[in-house]
């Protein structure tokens, strides 16, 4: 009960807060719901699979960029065709990854995706077509037909990310709660049985991780057309972190993911406009973090998303641990 | 490709294969004995080559050496030292590593872009190895040459030191072993600053070594320490045959993929990664994980 | 009628090590055999070619009259091949109920539906019940399996080896950290299960063995000594030779 009227005020509160702050912070604001969608993704490998991945940037970056070339040189001018195709484009990058990434283990898989990600920031750097190291610029907000909204108002911009947010977080709800999302936990928690029973672990996997793939290219669309503009560092290993610091501090309740994301994004404007050594102060911030890491007990984790699946407890959220 | 294109890129290839197992070996026996994944190596690189192309007066290039390997260990002992503040949590949890780790990196990075101004330098290569020296028809850099030697050298001492020393022994041991390592208690904590303190030092020597020809810029933490990654999984986490076979490897690959395709060098890269995974998932020569 | 499962002349070395050499076991449907022998004789061995975790240097499996040597262990699994572990096997931080059932979907397609609750799976959880109640774990079926006491914890482990229609089950020291009744009240679960289920199990408790299996194979240093019915075996001086002290271990 608690967490429900919890998760109402911070919906209300969020509905509301274009009428409550000027364009800036608006604009700040929608950057933090960005941020909480691809947080999204990070906790969909970590909390469920237990498989924490630096890499995510990659599918960030990959769909920024296809969002960012459907405007200035494929002739896109519809948002949801320009989120299909980047989606589709991400997901097909993901799944060679996806595929070799199931058969490692958890090190080698934070490794290797750190790697991919970092390697396509490189390539995005040098590649002339993409701009290089100055991004890709003019980058305009495509149409929203047949919503009678227009994209380029920061009011409008910001219900658009508000609602693909809300879309996220059911489709997660939702998978968490189906056979799959119990299989996944399944082999998190045993996967030599799970394996004994019959089940083909690696292609959950891969589908776990291009469901999560899709959600950070949700993200990065998103992202390119908050900023008008696309650069390399959508690419790197930052933005991987940043999205695990958040999912860590937020925990294992999805919803508070939102709320750290926007207060990380409103600190760290602030923070960059303080000292142009914030990316120091934010290293600090890491480091204190993972110092003071309090031990997300396993019982936890094994109430996921306020689910329980048992059939007399169908749709009843989990106690507040 | 012309021969003497070929025979240039190969020992570009063979070198800075070389030099990325100094770097590639640190991190895969930090990994192999504490189980502790340190993304701040590529920082500790970048600092040390800073520091390397501090001391760019003629002569004082193995002073620059020497500065870069002390820098490296430094760097190392404090990422150790503060994550022995709670080696509970640290010890074990590779979240946790890669949370701290990165927060040091960042950190480290920083302090390199303050005291340099984020501007990339270079060191002179020193007298005895600059230029270059003709053989058969084919011009051969020489610090090159040079460059490569020394870290053979070194990897030699590094296996001589992991294969006929007690300490060797103790590291050899605690990979294969780990709860037996834990068991034995006491023995474990000065083993396992030593595996940093000499991780580090390793990373330093490489970022001085390298200096003259890649000298020392911003985002190095990054690309360096990808490529170290990439020869870390290949050859199996904690392997040392199999970092130093896949450091060549990468090496090869990174100089041929630049000659052959600029723009598109890290698709090379990434092509042998994932060929070689899809083959070999627990790297050419590692042991599955239990 | 094709036999359930043969082991056709089985051999593994690892390395140097001889560990089984030419061992046969032929298991008719609903037999119920059992796999005595003194330490490394081979006998875990055995069941872990036959269950596919392991590959034998030489010789086949056959299950149902297949030739399985090659399939990895969930296609087995799939194909009717149950197995437990002597060391529990299940997922301590689920309920019993959630154990039983990811066992008991695997033969349906809906266990991959990535949108429909799990909870409004009502075929499913109505089987897991049946299977918990002719188990007499009903009670429990919402406490997870870490706080389940031993005994219970391996009811469930056969509970959730045979959640699917299996034909041959394989059973690695069934009664380990159990008193000599509850093993046989587990193995009489088990063989109460269906009478046409092969039943292939290893026990230290040879005594229990020559009770409750239809027939023994006696293994010892890796080969197959003796093989018949426990009256058979009984009157052999077999048993003495190949264990210590002339007398068989309790």
């Amino acid at each position: 009960m608690r967490r429900h009227l919890a998760l109402l005020a911070i919906g209300i509160a969020l509905v509301a807060v274009p009428f409550a702050t000027d364009g800036f912070h608006l604009v700040l604001v929608t950057r933090g719901l960005v941020w909480a969608i691809f947080a999204l993704s990070v906790w969909l490998p970590l909390r469920v699979l237990n498989l924490p991945s630096f890499g995510h940037a990659a599918f960030f970056g990959v769909a920024a960029y296809s969002a960012g070339l459907a405007v200035t040189r494929w002739g896109i001018h519809n948002i949801f065709v320009a989120v299909g195709v980047s989606v589709a484009i991400t997901c097909l990058v993901a799944l060679p990854i996806g595929v070799i990434a199931s058969r490692l283990n958890s090190v080698s898989f934070l490794l290797i995706t750190l790697a991919f990600a970092e390697m396509l920031r490189s390539l995005a750097l040098r590649w002339r077509e993409l701009g290089g190291s100055d991004g890709l610029v003019g980058v305009i907000r495509p149409r929203a037909w047949p919503l009678p909204v227009n994209l380029t108002e920061p009011v409008a911009y910001f219900y658009l990310t508000l609602s693909v947010l809300a879309v996220c977080v059911l489709v997660l709800v939702v998978l968490t709660r189906s056979p799959a999302g119990g299989v996944l936990v399944g082999i998190r928690e045993g996967e030599g049985r799970m394996r004994a029973l019959g089940y083909r672990v690696p292609a959950y996997k891969t589908f776990a991780f291009l469901v999560s793939a899709a959600i950070a290219a949700t993200a990065g669309v998103l992202q390119a057309y908050l900023n008008r503009f696309v650069s390399p560092e959508e690419l790197s290993a930052l933005v991987s972190a940043r999205g695990l610091l958040i999912v860590v501090l937020a925990g294992t309740q999805l919803w508070a993911s939102v709320a750290v994301a926007v207060a990380l994004t409103v600190g760290e404007d602030q923070l960059s406009s303080q000292t142009q050594h914030w990316l120091a102060v934010i290293g600090l911030i890491f480091v204190v973090v993972a110092l003071l890491r309090g031990d997300d007990g396993r019982r936890v984790w094994a109430r996921l998303a306020g689910g329980r699946w048992h059939r007399g407890e169908a749709g009843r959220p989990a106690e507040e641990t | 490709m012309a021969p003497d294109q070929v025979v240039l890129q190969l020992t570009i290839g063979t070198s800075f294969g070389l030099l990325l197992f100094l770097l590639a070996s640190g991190f895969t026996l930090t990994f192999g004995l504490a189980r502790y994944v340190n993304l701040t190596h590529g920082a500790v690189f970048l600092v040390a080559a800073y520091v390397a192309t501090s001391l760019a007066k003629q002569g004082q290039f193995v002073l620059a050496v020497l500065a870069a390997a002390g820098t490296g260990l430094g760097l190392s002992m404090v990422v150790y030292l503060v994550s022995r503040l709670r080696w509970s949590k640290l010890g074990a949890d590779h979240l946790s590593q890669v949370l701290l780790t990165f927060g040091a990196l960042l950190v480290f990075a920083e302090l390199a872009r303050v005291a340099w101004d984020g501007l990339p330098r270079s060191l002179p290569e020193p007298r005895f190895a600059s230029g270059s020296f003709v053989l058969a028809g084919v011009s051969f850099p020489r610090y090159r040459l040079y460059m490569g030697a020394v870290a053979l050298v070194l990897a030699a001492a590094l296996w001589w030191l992991q294969e006929r020393t007690t300490f060797g022994a103790l590291v050899r041991a605690g990979v294969d072993d780990r709860d037996m390592l834990e068991a034995t208690g006491s023995a474990a904590k000065p083993l396992f600053a030593a595996v940093f303190g000499l991780s580090g030092c390793l990373a330093g020597l490489a970022a001085g070594l390298g200096a003259p020809v890649i000298g020392a810029s911003m985002g190095q933490e990054f690309t360096v320490l990808v490529l170290a990654f990439v020869v870390v999984v290949l050859g199996g986490p904690g392997n040392l045959t199999g970092a130093f076979v896949a450091s060549l490897a990468v090496g090869l690959a990174d100089a041929f993929g630049k000659a052959l395709l600029p723009t598109f060098a890290e698709f090379t890269m990434m092509g042998l990664v994932v060929v070689v995974l899809a083959w070999r998932p627990a790297g050419l020569f590692g042991a599955p994980q239990t | 009628m094709t036999d359930a499962l043969v082991l056709d002349r089985i051999t593994k070395r690892i390395g140097g090590i001889q560990i089984n050499r030419e061992v046969s076991v032929r298991l008719a449907p609903g037999e119920r055999r059992a796999l005595i022998g003194p330490n490394g004789a081979g006998k875990t061995t055995l069941m872990n070619i036959a269950a596919g975790a392991l590959r034998p240097t030489s010789g086949r499996v056959l299950l149902n009259g297949a030739d399985v040597t090659r399939l990895p262990v969930h296609r087995r699994a799939r194909r009717g091949l149950a197995r437990t572990f002597q060391i529990t096997n299940l997922l301590p931080a689920l309920t019993v109920g959630e154990n039983a059932a990811l066992a008991a979907q695997t033969g349906s397609w809906r266990r991959l539906d990535p949108v429909r609750p799990w909870s409004a799976w009502r075929s499913l959880w109505r089987d897991v019940d049946e299977l918990l109640d002719r188990a007499g774990l009903a009670a429990l079926r919402n406490t997870p399996v870490g706080q389940l006491p031993y005994g219970q914890q391996r009811r469930l482990e056969i509970v959730v080896a045979v959640a699917r229609p299996c034909s041959v089950i394989l059973l690695d020291e069934p009664g380990a950290g159990l008193s000599t009744e509850e093993t046989e009240e587990l193995l009489s679960l088990v063989f109460g299960l269906d009478p046409m289920l092969a039943v292939l199990f290893i026990d230290h408790d040879v005594e229990l063995a020559f009770r409750l299996a239809h027939r023994v194979t006696v293994l010892h240093l890796g080969e197959v000594v003796a093989e018949g019915t426990p009256d058979q075996i009984r009157g052999t001086p077999v048993l003495d030779e190949i264990y210590l002290g002339g007398g068989h271990r309790a």
